[in-house]
């Protein structure tokens, strides 16, 4: 009896923890669906999400940005010169995915490369702060030992700026071209580098095992990574799945633990959805040229004082979504504080709209052009994008414009191309425009300037160019925010642009999901410290 | 004979060289920028890779370049999927539309072509009216629909089969039977139609007052006319299958040339748009090619007539 | 001598008398082919149910619109996505607008599309083909492999480029639709009138020296006007067709316009959530294009001479 009591103890002992052991072992894989094929990993062409996504897991730059804070990634350490134009970056010991130790040289060799009027890479200006980069890619100079990008030694890096830029860290912890390219794989591989898993290398957490183009990419962690022992997925896999009823119908048969973002009716069936927000901004451009019908500017107010933004942001765009009425984005931050919420500005228009405001200023500009009625005023073109929200949008503005105000606006819509064509020729009345915000407070409103090509408005005024002008060279901080704050008061009273809303993204994710980061920037998602719970 | 297998490669030729010219230069006349993306570029950045590119040179001289280069069977790289040449893409994306295509054929042709004869002899009966209901049906339910609902009730309510992606067996199925369902409608209404129009025929009543055997007019001489007109959409159809459709290619993720093929045009993704049509409009002229030689074949009033 | 005829002996049989006027007696009524046609059409139920589908839609599309208190493209956001209901028939869209109303003003969208879209080609295609065929020879020729190349040019590409390069909407549709659709009937016509010179009716009128109008429009066009009108409307459940499947990929007709092509395509990215809004425009496609087969199909059986009853 004694024996066998011990016997049955022993076993117990012995298969209740190498069972507990077994059970815990979950595999960790994650897997989750993008609605595009990744376009290129060559980092001195890629500009787009899906694309970054992905090199975001298979490569790692100077340094990274995690949970909007930046941290060291290949480069241990870096020092700042007193002017602040002359960074010096160090590099830790780390290795190429085939054991190649990764030198300062691959990374001078990848910012010349794309700066190089040869590669016709559309990414250029990523590198404007840098010392001659324009004058190397518009083709000004050609000695590239001139512009500041140099690899002192194996494991020294010196970026020599143009002025101080107080944002440059975070620009490059934000950009999606600073990765360090092998010299050796482009001679080889020519035209065709980096597009299959045979012609590319990294040096990040995860390596590139399986492309199958449209279908399917396969990530493995990469043992050869510096930081590997952080690293707790073994595999990521992304299914490209470009119908959105299909994507989700997966999620909801646990094929796939997350989407990388889902439309804003999805959410309704799935209240545990998660949304991040911030990074973009949404504003109404008016064409303010001479002679057109959007120079007036009470007309212009009008149009921005009657949009329920409130209203349309609750039925149209995805939660996360905040109206602003503000040109600046209120998710920056800078030294810990809000910029918004420390230099203060308003448009004046309440976030549902002010209809009784928006008929005054509709009356002050028809008196001023000498009309009578709504119905009198010139045609109004709004030229639309053709994709589903920016769809739905201009329709509900056109609908909010003439049942408020009895303003009549005829939409055109238009293949992406084609419409950003007729923004950028001037074909348009309103436009509606989606801008990152970057770091720098001042990044969508650098562009209003006179002359500037990407002042879409088309809108000159010479006290806020000048004030652009000056801020955007100014080393002392401070003072720059308060430049920043009085050109934005002028282009806010003076309406040529309305700013709309910041715009959120909903994603879905299981919850055994842990530890997967999704940063400001569109198409951040880290999987760097990311595992399966059980 | 000979002269005529050659005057049609001959037009063949032609077309493919048509072909190639007019969608060349009318997609330099659709406005709109390729380079210009979500993220707007400025004007000069986006001249700049104009430039980079060739496409601001004098049309023509691009027009010579391109023909040139196609000829030698090089269809550039994609402006898009910038490592990638148009060649690689077609010869990834092709065999996958193909495999679908070939399936709904293989299924859609011997039933849609049995069902036509079977409804066609027994007209009148149950068995008739069954058959044209069905392909009724089938050819006024959407294919894109029809996807649609069958991916929703198999793969999403019953589980039984996969909801999509092109690898195992069992995902294949859905696809598949979504497409031919549609062919199968059209090829039993136009079989049901032919039959009855031959059986009429005085050749017909000939062998039967000769007293040949039921099943030998059925077989030698009904269905073997009334294929002749069968034949006439086959090219089209069949090429047009192979090409992929892309709303049942977007719904079930399968990475197959539909799927390309609109993107590159909304996207102007020019040389993708060019090759792809070259790749489809070379297919169009051979299946139409092979039919015609087929026809002369079977039928030797239009070898003699021409 | 009239012997026993199957065993009934001869006397059992009665002289009937055979007359001039009775032999001359024709058996059944004299009517006109085109009579005949209807006639044949009228008794076919299932061709008829079509047709009375297709006119009440039509009506539908008319009237119901003109009736309704909600404009298509009125929105009302705080009622986005709600089933139907009395206030809403059909529900709302995800822009609160009337599912009602928008069904049949798509519908007039749609049908028109269908409509024109299918009789602009095809007449297209009749007067190319009819020279064609009438005149016979180089012109033949010439126009013949011209068909011939055009033909292999892939239709929905060229739609698709046509519409990029000339605008969206139910004109440029119908336009892109009347320059690439037209190629079928040509062919068509064209064998029909070849077949046609060779009869002997027409043989006779030229003899007679009969111009060239009068052949065209006494001979020619009532013997090929049957098939034309056949083809015309089996037609259109195609051209409802591309409609809808270049309005679902984003090409065809663009808000605020509704057609059901574009209805179904917004009806799908909710379809599991709000399966109405999908439903009913696919519904309302299927039925239409369902009706013009039935029709089409029940046209060309009355038009089929071997069947005079």
């Amino acid at each position: 009896m004694k024996k066998w009591i011990v016997s049955i103890v022993l076993i117990a002992l012995i298969t209740i923890p190498v069972s507990c052991l077994a059970a815990s072992v979950t595999p960790q894989v994650f897997t989750f669906a993008g609605h595009n094929d990744v376009m290129t990993l060559d980092v001195s062409q890629m500009n787009d999400e899906m694309s970054a996504l992905i090199m975001y897991a298979l490569n790692e730059s100077l340094i990274r940005n995690s949970y909007n804070e930046i941290i060291p990634g290949l480069a241990e350490s870096y020092d700042v010169s007193e002017d602040g134009t002359v960074y010096t970056f160090h590099l830790r010991d780390a290795k190429w995915s085939d054991g190649v130790p990764v030198t300062a040289k691959d990374f001078e060799y990848s910012f010349l490369r794309t700066m190089n009027p040869e590669t016709g890479s559309s990414q250029v200006s990523e590198f404007d702060s840098i010392l001659n980069a324009q004058a190397y890619y518009n083709g000004e100079i050609t000695d590239a030992s001139l512009v500041g990008v140099k690899a002192v030694d194996e494991k020294t890096l010196v970026l020599t700026l143009t002025y101080n830029d107080p944002f440059f860290m975070t620009e490059m912890a934000e950009g999606i071209n600073f990765y360090p390219i092998r010299e050796d794989y482009v001679e080889k591989y020519g035209m065709s580098y980096a597009s299959s898993p045979e012609t590319f290398i990294g040096c990040g957490p995860f390596v590139l095992k399986e492309w199958v183009q449209g279908a399917r990419v396969t990530l493995e962690k990469n043992s050869e990574y510096w930081n590997a022992d952080k690293v707790k997925l073994d595999k990521v896999v992304e299914l490209i799945i470009p119908d959105e009823n299909t994507r989700v119908g997966m999620y909801d048969l646990g094929e796939i633990d997350a989407i990388y973002s889902i439309s804003k009716v999805q959410t309704i069936m799935h209240p545990e959805y998660g949304s991040r927000s911030g990074g973009t901004l949404q504003y109404l451009a008016f064409n303010c040229s001479e002679g057109l019908v959007m120079e007036n500017m009470n007309l212009r107010k009008a149009l921005s004082f009657a949009i329920d933004r409130e209203a349309i942001v609750a039925a149209i765009s995805s939660p996360g979504t905040i109206p602003v009425d503000r040109m600046i984005d209120p998710s920056i931050i800078i030294d810990g504080k809000s910029v918004t919420e420390a230099y203060s500005n308003s448009t004046g228009v309440p976030s549902s709209g002010d209809i009784e405001k928006a008929k005054e200023f509709l009356n002050d500009a028809l008196s001023e052009l000498g009309l009578s009625k709504p119905s009198d005023l010139p045609s109004i073109n709004y030229v639309c994008m053709d994709s589903p929200v920016h769809k739905q949008y201009a329709e509900a503005l056109q609908a909010g414009w003439k049942d408020g105000l009895g303003v009549d606006v005829g939409i055109s819509i238009l293949p992406v191309p084609q419409a950003i064509g007729a923004l950028l020729s001037g074909q348009f009345d309103i436009f509606l425009v989606g801008q990152s915000s970057g770091v720098d407070p001042a990044t969508i409103m650098n562009n209003f300037t006179i002359g500037n090509g990407n002042n879409y408005a088309r809108w000159d005024s010479e006290e806020y160019s000048n004030l652009i002008a000056t801020q955007s060279e100014n080393p002392d901080l401070a003072e720059r925010l308060l430049q920043i704050q009085q050109a934005e008061a002028i282009i806010l009273n003076e309406a040529p642009v309305a700013p709309l809303w910041t715009p959120g993204t909903a994603y879905l994710c299981r919850e055994y999901v842990k530890g997967l980061h999704y940063g400001r920037q569109t198409g951040s998602i880290e999987f760097i410290f990311a595992y399966i719970e059980d | 004979m000979v002269r005529y297998i050659f005057r049609r490669l001959l037009i063949s030729l032609l077309t493919l060289w048509l072909l190639a010219t007019i969608t060349f230069f009318m997609l330099r006349l659709l406005p709109g920028n390729p380079f210009q993306t979500d993220q707007i570029l400025t004007f000069e950045m986006q001249e700049r890779m104009m430039n980079y590119y060739g496409l601001n040179r004098p049309i023509i001289e691009q027009y010579f370049t391109y023909m040139g280069n196609l000829l030698q069977g090089n269809m550039g790289y994609s402006l898009k999927y910038t490592n990638r040449t148009v060649n690689s893409i077609i010869a990834k994306a092709f065999p996958v539309s193909a495999d679908l295509g070939l399936r709904s054929l293989a299924l859609a042709l011997p039933v849609g072509l049995f069902l036509g004869i079977a409804s066609a002899r027994k007209r009148g009966k149950a068995v008739d009216y069954l058959c044209v209901i069905i392909s009724v049906i089938g050819v006024s339910i959407p294919s894109f629909i029809l996807g649609s609902f069958l991916q929703y009730i198999f793969a999403l309510k019953l589980r039984i089969l996969p909801m999509a992606q092109w690898t195992t067996e069992m995902h294949k199925v859905l696809p598949t039977v979504a497409i031919a369902l549609g062919l199968l409608a059209t090829l039993t209404r136009i079989m049901r139609a032919s039959m009855l129009e031959v059986t009429t025929q005085d050749y017909v009543k000939t062998a039967k007052s000769k007293g040949l055997s039921e099943g030998k007019i059925v077989w030698s001489h009904e269905i073997r006319n009334a294929l002749i007109p069968i034949l006439t959409m086959m090219g089209p159809m069949v090429a047009s299958v192979l090409m992929g459709t892309f709303v049942i290619e977007k719904i079930f993720a399968i990475p197959g040339l539909g799927l390309h093929f609109v993107n590159s045009i909304t996207g102007l993704d020019y040389t993708m748009t060019m090759g792809l049509t070259v790749f489809f409009g070379a297919f169009l002229v051979t299946a139409n090619f092979l039919v015609d030689i087929a026809y002369g074949i079977v039928d030797p009033r239009i070898r003699i007539a021409k | 001598m009239i012997k026993d005829f199957a065993g009934i002996p001869r006397d059992e049989f009665e002289f009937v008398g055979e007359t001039e006027e009775k032999s001359e007696v024709l058996t059944r009524p004299s009517i006109s082919f085109w009579k005949d046609v209807w006639r044949r059409l009228f008794k076919n139920k299932v061709a008829m149910t079509g047709l009375i589908i297709i006119l009440a839609i039509a009506l539908f599309s008319i009237i119901i619109p003109e009736l309704s208190s909600y404009s298509y493209s009125q929105q009302n956001l705080r009622n986005i996505n709600a089933a139907p209901s009395s206030e809403h028939w059909f529900g709302t869209d995800s822009l609160g607008r009337d599912l009602w109303v928008r069904i049949w003003v798509g519908a007039r969208v749609s049908l028109a599309v269908g409509i024109f879209g299918s009789i602009i080609p095809s007449l297209i295609g009749v007067v190319i083909g009819g020279i064609s065929g009438y005149f016979g020879g180089k012109v033949d020729m010439i126009i013949m492999r011209l068909i011939d190349i055009i033909i292999c040019i892939p239709q929905m590409i060229y739609i698709i480029l046509i519409m990029l390069v000339i605008g969206s909407g139910p004109v440029p549709l119908i336009i892109a639709f009347a320059i690439t659709g037209w190629m079928g009937s040509a062919r068509n016509v064209r064998g029909l009138i070849l077949k046609i010179k060779q009869e002997e009716f027409v043989l006779a009128s030229r003899i007679l020296g009969a111009p060239h109008g009068y052949i065209i429009f006494k001979h020619l066009v009532p013997n090929t006007l049957g098939i034309v009108v056949v083809s015309m409307t089996l037609g259109v459940p195609a051209a409802i067709f591309q409609e809808a499947y270049l309005s679902f990929i984003g090409l065809g007709i663009k808000p605020p316009i509704p057609s059901w092509g574009q209805l179904a395509n917004l009806g799908t990215s909710v379809f599991r959530i709000f399966p109405t809004q999908l439903l009913i425009p696919a519904i309302m496609i299927s039925l239409t294009m369902l009706s013009f087969n039935l029709f089409g199909d029940g046209l060309r059986d009355a038009l089929d001479p071997k069947l005079r009853s």
